[in-house]
């Protein structure tokens, strides 16, 4: 199966792409998939404290089951001005 | 400058924040006075949007509308605005009786105008009456002279313009030269023609080497200027800004200043990055969750959107490497600029300009006309700012007008030119017809809730229809809530920011409660309960940030890193301890977060009593148009229909499920407004209120507000001494 990690503002900045297409095992669960993230992209800021883990724009747990097509995403804390 | 009057004096020290004087001014009688406040004014009205109703709840009263003579138009700082070492500190706010909602209406801007009249002696200024002609307020406290001026002429481009004849005015003050001493406030001549007139603040930016620009900018406090015939206010003074508060602890300011600017170097590059791309980032985000206004916010996003994301302004427009900030010693530095962008419309095209902006709401007030252009965007947020025009009503009505036209309400001919969607030239012509009072701009300028009734009248007599039932297909979508346009954006999808709009004192404007992430995208309030005391909550925080003259950005748009640690990481804990230690050592005493939340609880309740007065404060001002619960129309919902159909199918659960999709539509709306009345009924008990949004008595007793006067007006609501609490 594939599962696409969405990369927004800053992050889109820093990876110079919008889009990852990564292909994966049926068991792969978020907590992993941002493992894998923080390995490819050790500059991106990903810590509890800055984004929010969201799949299919939903907020989700690290240990959730990723299925095929989800679309993985990381959100900041926004406030509103 | 011709001077009319003047007067000398002795500016007042500042001490512990305040200097515990107001300027009164009336440019009808040409009166100056200085009045020094009672002891225990700044402990029960704190300041900036305290005392501008606390003075207009005492000087006016229900039948004072936006032109009368004894309307006040209140400046007014608060007491930890103006310290360079906290971040965000060049806060004011205006206050007035709109020409738009006829109540209370507040503004927040920055700049340096308040921390300078703070140091020429006053926490406030109050400018009431209405002079013959256009004049001018100096305030100088170097000289320690207030005059009156005859309002200069400088030829009619310069005279129009806001930001024209402020420069011209400064220079002309000060011998030609721009200085970081001197700071003023103007409006031009879109605040003589529409009723969304804005107040400019401008200050000298050195490493520019212009005036910039930051903006008061809902509820039309410029139209409030120009009509009572002031033009401009200069301020001056050459006193440090560094401790001019005098704190009672002096370690203390600088111990909270610190750890907040370090929250913000550290967390901000990490997170919004509003010190590189201002609130253009906001764009990116608002168009993902389908929050972003598009065609009058009928959808939340859009293919071209990317168009209009923080990388275009960046590389296109936005000047790179210089730490901007609407005041000094702020490190979150927000306020982008952009130099020589050249006009390409308008009466001054083929003009290069600074552009202050754009900020995130004037991006979505074009987005929402179906324009994703950037050019015309760096236009509009100028021209907006030249004439004094309120970037978001200005787009609002003209999205309101634009869907009129998709609906048949409005044809071309009745405009007199093309006003469909993504029309840039319509757009523009209607912009400056607005700002000249001409054509078409008339009705433009009334705004949307005055809009909708021409409409509604012309159309009903045209095609001999009711003109009731008009209205009611035109309220659907007239994006006003009081009489106050929308701000930027789609709530459709949140039922916590359809409060935080509805239930806005001033009317729909997201300063009061912006709840739309944590509600609709992070689900941290999924009860009616929870939205509740969030919109008790952040209302009352927020409307302490207007209070004391301070920006709300870096604490609610930079998030600590030990919020996630706490019970609500949404509320921030960690970082509004560092706002009540500056406090504690600015003024003096012990305040905790809850004590400054019951501050603002008195603020926030004698602004419900001005509501009442004038007629807008109770539930039936508190209900929201369709357009903002859900699709209200058959379109809106197909753009989503399988978003809306999961939706409605949860919703249901084991119920039977419309078979058609017309069915499941009405059922969709009819979810949605119920939904809304439940939580004005939570919102209601939370906040101490009877079911129609009248205060209890004992509500207000809680907070000292319970007296004669205000006991006779819940009287005319039916409520008395006897009345329960809602829950009961």
């Amino acid at each position: 199966m594939t599962i696409s990690v969405n990369f927004c503002g800053l992050q889109r900045k820093l990876t110079c792409t919008e889009e990852m297409k990564i292909p994966l095992n049926n068991k792969t669960r978020v907590g992993d998939m941002l493992h894998y993230i923080k390995t490819c992209y050790p500059e991106l800021p990903l810590s509890e404290d800055v984004v929010l883990v969201m799949v299919n724009n939903q907020v989700t747990s690290l240990d959730q089951i990723l299925k095929t097509d989800d679309k993985i995403s990381f959100i900041p804390h926004i406030g509103g001005g | 400058m011709k001077i009319l009057k003047s007067i000398e004096y002795k500016p007042a020290s500042v001490q512990g924040g305040y200097t515990d004087r107001i300027l009164q001014v009336d440019v009808g009688s040409q009166n100056i006075s200085i009045v020094t406040l009672p002891p225990d004014f700044k402990d029960r009205y704190i300041g900036g949007r305290g005392y501008a109703l606390k003075l207009i709840w005492d000087s006016t009263s229900k039948e004072t509308r936006y032109d009368s003579a004894e309307n006040i138009l209140v400046m007014a700082s608060g007491p930890l605005c103006g310290d360079p070492r906290f971040p965000g500190s060049g806060k004011f706010i205006v206050g007035t009786i709109s020409p738009l909602t006829d109540t209370f209406i507040d503004s927040n801007v920055g700049g340096h105008y308040a921390p300078i009249l703070k140091l020429c002696g006053f926490d406030a200024l109050a400018v009431s009456g209405i002079s013959r002609g256009d004049v001018v307020l100096i305030v100088d406290g170097d000289e320690g002279t207030i005059s009156i001026a005859e309002a200069p002429a400088f030829g009619e481009d310069i005279d129009h313009g806001a930001l024209s004849y402020g420069e011209a005015l400064v220079k002309e003050f000060s011998n030609g030269d721009l200085d970081g001493n001197i700071a003023a406030v103007t409006a031009g001549v879109g605040s003589c023609n529409a009723r969304f007139g804005i107040i400019n603040s401008l200050f000298y930016d050195k490493r520019r080497s212009r005036l910039r620009a930051k903006q008061a900018g809902r509820g039309g406090t410029g139209t409030v200027m120009r009509h009572k015939g002031l033009k401009a206010v200069i301020v001056r003074s050459s006193l440090s800004r560094v401790q001019g508060n005098n704190p009672v602890d002096k370690e203390g300011v600088k111990q909270a200043g610190s750890s907040l600017k370090k929250v913000v170097s550290q967390m901000d590059p990490q997170q919004l990055r509003l010190a590189s791309w201002g609130t253009t980032g906001l764009v990116e985000y608002m168009n993902k969750f389908h929050i972003l206004p598009v065609n009058n916010y009928q959808y939340g996003n859009h293919p071209d959107a990317p168009e209009t994301f923080a990388e275009v302004f960046l590389d296109r427009y936005l000047s790179k490497n210089i730490p901007d900030g609407c005041y000094q010693g702020c490190n979150l530095a927000c306020a982008k600029g952009a130099e020589n962008i050249k006009l390409t419309r308008g009466p001054q095209e083929g003009r290069k300009v600074g552009v202050d902006g754009p900020e995130y709401e004037t991006i979505g007030a074009v987005t929402c006309m179906g324009i994703f252009d950037p050019h015309f965007i760096m236009e509009y947020n100028w021209y907006c700012d030249e004439y004094s025009l309120d970037s978001i009503s200005m787009g609002v009505t003209t999205s309101f007008l634009m869907e009129c036209v998709q609906r048949g309400y409005l044809s071309t001919e009745d405009i007199g030119y093309d006003l469909s969607w993504g029309n840039i030239s319509g757009a523009d012509h209607l912009l400056h017809e607005t700002a000249r009072g001409e054509g078409f701009g008339r009705i433009c300028g009334l705004g949307v809730h005055r809009a909708k009734r021409w409409v509604a009248e012309q159309h009903a007599t045209k095609m001999a229809v009711s003109f009731e039932e008009v209205m009611t297909e035109l309220s659907k979508f007239a994006m006003e809530v009081k009489g106050l346009e929308f701000s930027m954006y789609i709530t459709k999808e949140s039922l916590a920011q359809q409060g935080g709009y509805g239930f806005a004192l001033k009317g729909p404007q997201h300063d009061e409660a912006w709840l739309i992430f944590i509600d609709q995208v992070y689900k941290e309030i999924p009860s009616f309960e929870m939205k509740a005391a969030a919109l008790k909550w952040f209302p009352l925080i927020r409307t302490w940030f207007n209070a004391v003259g301070l920006c709300k950005l870096p604490w609610i748009d930079v998030r600590h890193p030990e919020a996630a640690k706490t019970r609500n990481p949404a509320q921030n804990m960690p970082t509004l301890e560092y706002y009540a230690k500056y406090l504690n050592s600015t003024v003096g005493g012990q305040k905790t977060v809850q004590d400054i939340l019951d501050d603002s609880e008195r603020l926030q309740l004698l602004q419900k009593l001005i509501n009442l007065r004038q007629g807008k404060g109770t539930r039936s001002s508190d209900q929201i148009p369709l357009r903002a619960m859900g699709p209200v129309f058959f379109n809106e919902y197909e753009s989503r229909a399988d978003y809306y159909d999961e939706w409605l199918k949860e919703q249901m659960g084991e119920k039977e499920y419309p078979v058609n999709a017309v069915g499941r539509h009405r059922m969709i709306m009819e979810i949605r407004q119920e939904a809304y009345q439940r939580l004005c009924d939570a919102v209601y008990k939370e906040k101490g209120y009877t079911l129609e949004a009248v205060p209890l008595p004992e509500t207000l007793e809680r907070f000292g507000l319970l007296d004669h006067e205000s006991l006779a007006l819940l009287n005319e609501f039916g409520v008395g001494l006897k009345e329960k609490l809602v829950s009961n």
